[in-house]
């Protein structure tokens, strides 16, 4: 039974991930990750990611959230909980869960990507996961 | 005709390598705006012999300016759907001292870089008859008219461009404050020069590939009514600004526009 569990919020996490990217084609990798492991647990992709590449994903959201974040804050009493990382090449997104903050989401998208509309799917989906398959 | 038209565009094409084309026209800019109006003065300011220059904006507007030595001296087809001001008046002979003409015209070109689509341009072979060869409008007379600073850095059209909507912003160049906007701008200089280096050493630790270039982080702090701050840097110019996290789309259009490489 714990078994069926675990694979039914695997699909679940999963099914969001997808229908995320499918919604956003210029989304090419939506990674959902755990801040206080650093890890990646799942990830859609456009195409076979090496995990390498998915473990500097981790890495950049940790300093993202941690010393940037905290160093451009005007104010000592919130954390960051979105980012946007903008260059002439890519777009990266990260995400924190409004109930679990060491829930996140990282995501490679193209430059031409609808921000604000990807914002406001994406926040709930990580939400979604966060809360677990009941909520899904 | 039609042949060398298509034959101008293919040797243009291949004397550009880099540049973008569609439909054989150069994409001078990737949305409407100031940056529009700023890629239409370059194309005139590049155009010596004379030439009629078609500039199209998306796929409905179309504005032929008939140049010559980096000056318009005829506006031909205007075709802006939509468009409210009396084109009748743009007649020979085109002079800065006509206050109607030179404000249908800025209309005109406001009304045709109301897009968020591409605007391209085509120069094909023009003549004309008679005319003084100082006639016509500078392009240093029509930026005065359409508030156009052409030498701006894309550091200082983005900051100027997210002013109406952004409480704050401070700009650097080379860690010398230029200028600085709105009622938070002193919370946002006391980060600029305590803490934001320190994000910034952080940040190229983390992308060194983007020293020295063009980048734009933005952080949300909160979820619900959320601020952003966004740190910019272009070269050796940075700029540091608030907004709110609704205007993020725009501050991030914004950037697109000033930074682009078309």
């Amino acid at each position: 039974m714990e078994n069926l569990k675990i694979i039914e919020e695997q699909v679940t996490v999963s099914d969001e991930l997808d229908s995320l990217r499918s919604a956003f084609p210029d989304c090419q990798t939506v990674a959902f990750a755990d801040l206080s492991s650093r890890m990646i647990l799942k990830t859609s992709s456009a195409q076979k990611t090496p995990q390498e590449l998915m473990d500097r994903l981790c890495e950049e959201a940790v300093s993202i959230f941690g010393d940037i974040g905290s160093n451009l804050s005007l104010s000592d009493d919130t954390d960051a909980a979105q980012a946007v990382v903008f260059t002439s090449t890519s777009l990266k997104i990260f995400l924190r869960g409004a109930q679990e903050p060491a829930d996140i989401l990282c995501c490679v998208c193209s430059p031409s990507i609808d921000v604000d509309s990807f914002l406001r799917h994406a926040q709930p989906a990580l939400d979604r996961i966060s809360q677990g398959p009941s909520a899904a | 005709m039609a042949d060398t038209i298509d034959l101008t565009a293919r040797l243009t094409k291949l004397a550009n390598a880099g540049e973008t084309y569609s439909n054989g026209a150069r994409v001078i800019a990737r949305g409407g705006g100031e940056e529009a109006l700023a890629a239409i003065l370059r194309a005139i300011d590049d155009t010596i012999l004379m030439r009629k220059l078609t500039f199209r904006s998306g796929r409905e507007s179309s504005l032929n300016l008939v140049v010559s030595g980096r000056r318009i001296v005829g506006v031909s087809d205007v075709d802006i759907p939509g468009q409210t001001s009396d084109t009748t008046l743009l007649t020979d002979p085109l002079s800065e001292e006509d206050d109607a003409m030179m404000q249908a015209l800025t209309e005109t070109i406001l009304a045709f870089v109301q897009t968020d689509g591409p605007i391209s341009v085509l120069p094909v072979k023009a003549s004309r008859s008679g005319g003084m060869p100082t006639a016509g409008l500078s392009i240093r007379t029509l930026a005065d008219a359409w508030g156009v600073e052409m030498d701006a850095t894309p550091m200082k059209r983005f900051l100027r461009a997210c002013q109406d909507f952004v409480p704050a912003a401070v700009h650097y160049k080379a860690d010398i404050l230029a200028n600085r906007h709105g009622d938070e701008a002193t919370d946002l200089q006391t980060l600029a020069e305590e803490r934001a280096p320190s994000a910034e050493t952080a940040y190229l630790a983390l992308y060194p590939e983007q020293t020295g270039g063009s980048w734009l982080i933005n952080i949300s702090y909160g979820l619900k009514d959320a601020r952003c701050v966004l740190l910019a840097r272009a070269g050796e110019e940075t700029g540091l600004l608030t907004c709110d996290s609704s205007h993020l789309g725009k501050v991030v259009g914004n950037w697109q526009r000033a930074t682009q490489h078309v």
